[in-house]
């Protein structure tokens, strides 16, 4: 009896003892979880351990949904951290769409230290650079220039050996059909109707200066249509036009990632894939899909990443010296769907 | 044997290690006091329920704490919005009037609107929302700035300065309150995965709470329970040990073990002790009955006997009360006639008879005895011509004063004379001796006469002498056949008379003696043979007596 009531006695004890522990264990975790719990919260709200920035610049553009600003504000961005700069496109932020003018105002009212723009030639943006650059803010200019105006830079595509590598493609499908020589294929370039750059030019020239290399001019018959790049609906009604209204061309040179989809997508739409050859620009993800399935026969792609990173570097350079390069260019590429 | 298991009855119960060998009696909290333990468990319980609260009520505090700040932000950028819009509202009534009423109006709300956007964080950090809040004050201070401009113009009156700073004012209006209502819908939005966090928190600090509370109270029950048990079980221990001892069973009945030296354990080392003496004092209750019985028994044996004598006495009662009266009567005619001896013999007669019928008495001094012999010895001396030589020799009259039974000495003297002098005429001579040696006294028989055979001796000493019941007073007058002796009837007169005599035989006396002595004393008879005379020798332990004379 004094065995057994001894037994009891130590498994009482020992589940005190568990219970005990467990409520320890409890409260001490509730303590720790609500203190985590809490923190968490903190760290939703950002109230702690932010990194702090010793200047911040913005990037305005007009297209940044598309893969091609995307990677440029990547390269960018990545740059901009290497020297403690943060880096964003302000509108991101904003409920409301802006425009580039919009955008610049804006930036400049912010107090910003420094603006990565894609140009174009409108006026009341080439004030705004010069009302930027006189506000003690540098403005570089990616891919569409601003000229003449104050910026400090121009990190862009060379339209002419873009142009070249368009025409050598051209040549190589103009070879491709000689079941047909009696008849002149096609060329259709589809131009930026808001680039009033002259790169666009450029590059036409560089396209004809290759084809003429290679003995291909009399063979072809270059043609242009103006797109508006406003609007990704009214690039594609615009580009719809070509095929519906007119018997469409045998080869679509397109300038830029949105009307390259547009005109892959239309080409399939028209059932013409591997009678109409779409010479693309950059290499999305769709437009990467479209050349695996051979709807494009090639693409023109740029180091839009260090595109990016040019930009940061130039105005970087630029507020730590007071000079820039005037010029960056970007290293491009050829992806051909073979 | 009594003493030696006797328990000492002044030892402190609180001395365990005799009735506490089982178990060993715990120290430290077990032995606590009972108030002590409950007191102990009650205080035990509220600390746990009190740590538990303060647990839960420092928990929901910080979150609800926090719970009102998350949204703090939200309210200050309502506030500066509304501010910015009031500013603006102000800012246009004063272009449109330029009036100095809205020029005040717009100067307070401009201070109000510094006041919240001086409120706001300038610091570049990746915090996207710190990096929209150092906009908005960029913003608010360049539109604070352009607004200024645009009155400092409306007021110089220059139409193409103020119309450009207006529209400027009115563009960064639009972006600052872009970025407000931006900023102010992500931190919303934040805002809220933040307020769901800790909602999820005050779910999980339900749960938490439930468990707390059910440990809390599991822990007390254990508690409750442990200290129950320590005091329930000692009890029914105890109980199921006193129900033994209630039954009887002394030997089942063991120590009940003592677990702690609380009241229970005081209590039960008691009842330990109780068990433990019992046998000791029911042992001594059974020798004291024994005792009680044995005194009893030995008072019934001398009544019996004394009733025995009496009886033999009674049963010549009616003879001797007549003899008696006719005696007094005969004693006191002879004093009227002058016959003095004839007076003398009567009344000594007399007396003989009224100290055998007046014997109501177990006891008498030795004095009333020798003083019977004496009587006795007169009336035969008398009967009989004055053959008996009785002599006495008493060494100390304080042993006169020793208490015997009664009618001890006459049957003695009563025999020496039939069986030992009564041929003898007048050389016959008895003496009676009392003496002291040492502690005992010493009464001493002795006659000159016949004398007896150690046989005899043996025979009447072992109480086996005569027929029938060695007890029966009459076995020696019997069994000797004197009373049918011509020559004793001769000498000392009638049969009647020599049968019974005193009635008491000497059996009787020695038994009355070894009941009334409880046979400390000694009974001899002495005799070198026949015609060497006899002696009877009492011996009577008389210490107190002797004692008390001393004193």
């Amino acid at each position: 009896m004094s065995t057994k009531g001894s037994l009891k006695r130590k498994l009482f004890w020992a589940g005190i003892f568990i219970v005990g522990l467990m409520l320890i264990s409890v409260l001490i975790g509730s303590l720790y979880f609500f203190k985590y719990m809490i923190r968490q919260s903190d760290e939703l709200l950002g109230s702690s351990n932010d990194r702090e920035y010793d200047a911040y610049y913005v990037l305005i553009t007009n297209d940044d949904e598309t893969d091609f600003w995307k990677s440029i504000l990547q390269g960018a961005k990545e740059r901009a951290l290497k020297d403690n700069i943060y880096l964003q496109i302000q509108q991101e932020e904003l409920s409301e769409r802006l425009t580039k003018q919009e955008q610049m105002e804006m930036a400049i009212h912010s107090g910003v230290d420094g603006i990565l723009l894609d140009g174009d030639e409108s006026s009341s943006l080439l004030t705004l650079v010069d009302q930027a650059t006189a506000a003690g803010i540098p403005v570089v200019t990616i891919y569409h220039d601003c000229s003449p105006s104050s910026r400090i830079s121009f990190v862009s595509i060379s339209g002419t050996n873009m142009g070249r590598d368009y025409g050598e493609q051209i040549c190589s499908l103009i070879e491709d059909r000689q079941d047909e020589p009696e008849e002149k294929v096609n060329v259709m370039v589809l131009l930026d109707a808001s680039d009033s750059t002259g790169a666009q030019t450029t590059l036409i020239t560089g396209i004809r200066e290759e084809m003429e290399e290679h003995g291909m001019v009399d063979k072809a018959e270059i043609d242009t249509a103006l797109i508006p790049s406003d609007s990704m609906f009214s690039a594609q009604e615009e580009i719809r036009k070509l095929f519906s209204e007119r018997k469409p061309s045998d080869i679509f040179v397109c300038l830029d990632e949105l009307s390259t989809v547009c005109v892959s997508q239309l080409v399939v739409d028209y059932n013409l894939v591997g009678t109409t050859q779409i010479l693309g620009f950059y290499n999305s993800e769709a437009i990467n899909s479209a050349l695996e399935k051979q709807i494009i026969s090639a693409t023109v792609t740029a180091d839009t990443y260090q595109m990016g990173s040019d930009a940061v570097e130039a105005l970087t350079e630029y507020r730590q010296t007071g000079y820039a390069s005037d010029y960056y260019p970007a290293d491009i590429s050829v992806v051909t769907s073979r | 044997m009594i003493k030696s298991e006797e328990k000492p009855h002044n030892k402190n119960i609180l001395d365990t290690d005799e009735h506490s060998a089982v178990v060993p009696v715990k120290k430290g909290i077990a032995a606590w006091p009972i108030r002590v333990k409950l007191l102990a468990v009650m205080m035990a319980s509220i600390t746990l329920l009190l740590a538990a609260n303060i647990v839960m009520y420092i928990n929901v505090n910080r979150i609800a704490r926090h719970l009102d700040e998350i949204y703090s932000g939200n309210v200050q950028l309502n506030e500066l919005e509304k501010a910015l819009d009031e500013l603006q509202g102000a800012f246009t009534v004063y272009m449109n009037t330029r009036s100095t009423d809205t020029l005040q109006n717009y100067y307070e709300k401009e201070q109000l609107f510094s006041q919240y956007s001086d409120a706001l964080s300038g610091d570049l950090t990746d915090n996207t929302l710190l990096v929209m809040e150092r906009n908005i004050k960029n913003l608010s201070e360049s539109y604070l700035q352009l607004t200024g401009r645009t009155i400092d113009a409306r007021r110089g009156r220059n139409v193409e300065k103020y119309s450009a700073y207006y529209e400027e004012a009115g563009r960064v209006y639009e972006y600052l309150s872009a970025n407000i209502s931006g900023l102010n819908k992500q931190r919303f939005t934040i805002n809220t995965e933040s307020y769901e966090t800790l909602s999820k928190s005050l779910s999980y600090m339900e749960k938490s709470g439930a468990v707390v509370f059910m440990l809390v109270a599991l822990l007390d029950t254990l508690m409750v329970l442990m200290m129950t048990r320590s005091m329930t079980d000692p009890l029914l221990e105890l109980s199921l040990m006193a129900n033994k001892v209630s039954e009887g069973k002394l030997d089942e009945a063991g120590t009940v073990p003592v677990r702690a030296m609380d009241e229970i354990g005081i209590v039960t080392v008691a009842f330990n002790q109780m068990v433990s003496s019992i046998p000791g004092y029911l042992e001594r209750l059974r020798q004291s009955m024994e005792k009680e019985q044995a005194l009893m028994e030995r008072e019934l044996l001398m009544e019996a006997h004394l009733k025995d004598a009496r009886l033999k006495y009674l049963q010549s009662q009616v003879d001797p009360h007549f003899l008696f009266n006719t005696l007094n009567a005969g004693s006191q005619l002879a004093f009227l006639e002058g016959a003095k001896r004839t007076q003398d013999y009567v009344q000594k007669v007399a007396d003989f008879f009224r100290y055998t019928i007046s014997l109501k008495k177990e006891d008498v001094s030795l004095e009333e005895e020798i003083r019977m012999v004496d009587t006795y010895i007169y009336i035969l001396n008398v009967r009989f011509s004055g053959d008996i030589h009785f002599e006495k020799n008493i060494e100390d009259l304080k042993l006169l004063r020793l208490m015997v039974p009664s009618m001890i000495l006459q049957p003695i003297v009563e025999n020496s004379i039939k069986y030992g002098i009564r041929d003898m005429g007048d050389r016959g001579k008895i003496e009676l001796s009392v003496f002291e040696v040492d502690d005992d006294v010493c009464i001493c028989i002795a006659d000159n006469g016949e004398g007896m055979s150690a046989e005899l001796i043996d025979r009447i000493l072992s109480g086996s002498y005569g027929v029938g019941d060695a007890s029966d007073p009459n076995a020696l007058k019997q069994d000797s056949g004197t009373s049918d002796d011509p020559g004793y009837q001769q000498s000392y007169g009638d049969a009647s008379s020599s049968d019974k005599g005193s009635g008491v035989g000497l059996n009787n006396v020695m038994q009355r003696l070894a009941l009334y002595f409880d046979h400390k004393n000694r009974f001899e008879i002495i005799s070198q043979g026949p015609g060497q005379g006899c002696e009877v020798v009492i011996t009577i332990p008389a210490r107190d007596l002797l004692d008390e004379d001393d004193d």
